[in-house]
């Protein structure tokens, strides 16, 4: 018997300012107008580990599924097994556990000399026949912010063999996710993430995790 | 019969009160342990996991919160009212009331004095939210999910008999998580096991003919019954909802199941059950964990 959990961590980089937006109730006049997630206790921003599972599947649907899928249901067998599928018997409950990812390096910002860890961004849109202007606000977490990524993936006797193989498909997903962006607006710039210092490890039971190490080495 | 403290940190959670949106601050027994059987079966060992519940002195409490000291619920009924302080003015009288009935959880050192009639405010562990999620490029996918956030120095405890197996499989959850939405992040936390307070220890109790007050939601056998309701001061909880299984295709709702809160209060104690709720037709039990621990009153 078989049962292991099997952690991935990394550091989230952000290389241009994320917006992962929240829903506002009240918005004043002159004030941002759509405001970034953030931590209720500390008030800095995060990004929720929904938003990485969401972004991930989406993208790795591209490139595993054999034949285009509607809606998550449809997945292929990889992203099924991976994610979860409600409508599949054996996939209920998909291998991966996603954890939100909170802000590292407060101190270190600080140190760099920013004000805070979101930025106000001036934006607009111009019309093509008045050329008038309708400005916009945007808030953005900060460039150069360090967000600490985590991701369990589970390990029981039906998936020992496909271990390798579902590894695998995380890794490929990372890669496609540095390849796009993370939260809004990703097509003017938002969003471009690195991950930094991947790691893999063995948290719970026994797994060897020696062979997978080689493989985050090579390909991210 | 040894009860260790299971002290359990969490960040952010969500434990669900029957909805999406909504979320309570802390979960109950029968949650943990369907969580801990479910991981019992990924390892192979649920027929030795539900023989060591089945034990008499195997009991779980629900969870509560710990700052520095462990805190109790509010015992349902007391202070009883000779104990309450005399007040003539009405108005002041009322606002005593309502911030008793508001009161959740109570201190360790302070659970005295309540009995005693001391008015207690209530504190604050950590902060409700509320965050919306969407699916792109679809209509009417958006919805809501409940958070709670905790403090920093918050965390959760439980206590529960102490053995091999019991310690294994609550590691093992540390990273699974525990509550809803776990897959996106919610409910990761970290373990670790403590010795109870020795002035908790000494109250705590699943056999007593004195006053208790029940730190289980929790449900009697349906010999005791009778009894438990006609002394007892309680609040009834119902625990329902889809039943979790990977041998059939469609998913299907678990019998209602209705329990006594944690917190009401029974002139004896009672013995508690392990009950079947498994959807009618369902090729594999349901577990609903409703056995109790109980806190003396009264030494």
């Amino acid at each position: 018997m078989t049962y292991a959990k099997v952690k991935i961590s990394a550091n989230i980089h952000l290389e241009t300012g994320l917006h992962i937006g929240a829903s506002n109730a009240f918005a004043a006049i002159g004030a941002t107008d759509s405001p970034v997630i953030k931590d209720p206790m500390t008030n800095y921003p995060i990004i929720p580990g929904s938003s990485i599972k969401g972004k991930m599947r989406s993208l790795l649907a591209k490139v595993y599924n054999e034949k285009l899928a509607a809606s998550p249901k449809d997945d292929g067998e990889i992203l099924s097994r991976l994610f979860g599928n409600h409508d599949s018997k054996e996939f209920k409950i998909g291998r991966l556990i996603f954890r939100d990812a909170f802000l590292l390096n407060a101190e270190e910002l600080e140190q760099k000399g920013a004000r805070g860890y979101t930025e106000v961004k001036f934006e607009n849109t111009i019309d093509r026949i008045t050329a008038e202007a309708n400005p916009r606000q945007i808030e953005r977490a900060i460039r150069d912010s360090v967000f600490g990524f985590e991701v369990i993936y589970e390990i029981t006797d039906e998936s020992a063999e496909q271990a390798e193989e579902d590894l695998q498909a995380v890794v490929d997903g990372l890669k496609l996710l540095e390849l796009d962006y993370l939260g809004g607006s990703g097509s003017r710039g938002y969003g471009k993430v690195a991950f930094e210092d991947l790691k893999i490890e063995t948290v719970f039971g026994s797994y060897d995790t020696s062979r997978l190490h080689d493989l985050l080495r090579t390909e991210v | 019969m040894t009860y260790k403290m299971y002290l359990l940190s969490f960040q952010t959670a969500h434990f669900g009160t029957g909805k999406l949106d909504s979320s309570a601050f802390a979960f109950s027994a029968d949650r943990l342990f369907s969580a801990l059987f479910i991981e019992a079966i990924k390892m192979g060992k649920e027929e030795e996991f539900l023989s060591l519940a089945q034990e008499d002195d195997f009991v779980l409490s629900d969870a509560f919160p710990f700052d520095g000291m462990p805190f109790l619920p509010k015992p349902i009924g007391y202070p009883k009212r000779d104990k309450l302080p005399q007040v003539n003015d009405v108005a002041e009288q009322r606002k005593q009331a309502k911030k008793t009935k508001k009161l959740t959880y109570i201190r360790l050192d302070k659970f005295k004095d309540f009995l005693n009639g001391k008015l207690l405010d209530n504190q604050d562990f950590g902060k409700l939210n509320i965050v919306t999620k969407n699916q792109p490029f679809k209509d009417g996918h958006l919805f809501q999910v409940r958070t709670i956030t905790y403090k920093e120095t918050v965390s959760l405890y439980l206590i529960a008999k102490q053995s091999q197996l019991f310690d294994e499989l609550m590691k093992a959850l540390q990273f699974s998580g525990l509550g809803g939405k776990r897959s996106s992040g919610y409910g990761r936390f970290e373990l670790e096991i403590k010795d109870v307070p020795e002035k908790l220890a000494e109250h705590l109790t699943f056999d007593a003919a004195s006053n208790v007050m029940a730190l289980t939601t929790a449900l009697p056998v349906d010999d005791d019954l009778t009894e438990a309701m006609r002394d007892g001061q309680y609040l009834l909880t119902k625990s329902s909802g889809f039943a979790f299984s990977s041998s059939h295709q469609s998913n299907y709702r678990k019998q209602d199941f209705y329990k006594f809160k944690a917190g009401s209060t029974f002139s004896k104690s009672f013995r508690g059950q392990i009950a079947d709720i498994r959807p009618i037709g369902f090729s594999h039990p349901v577990w609903n964990f409703a056995k109790p621990l109980f806190y003396k009153l009264e030494v």
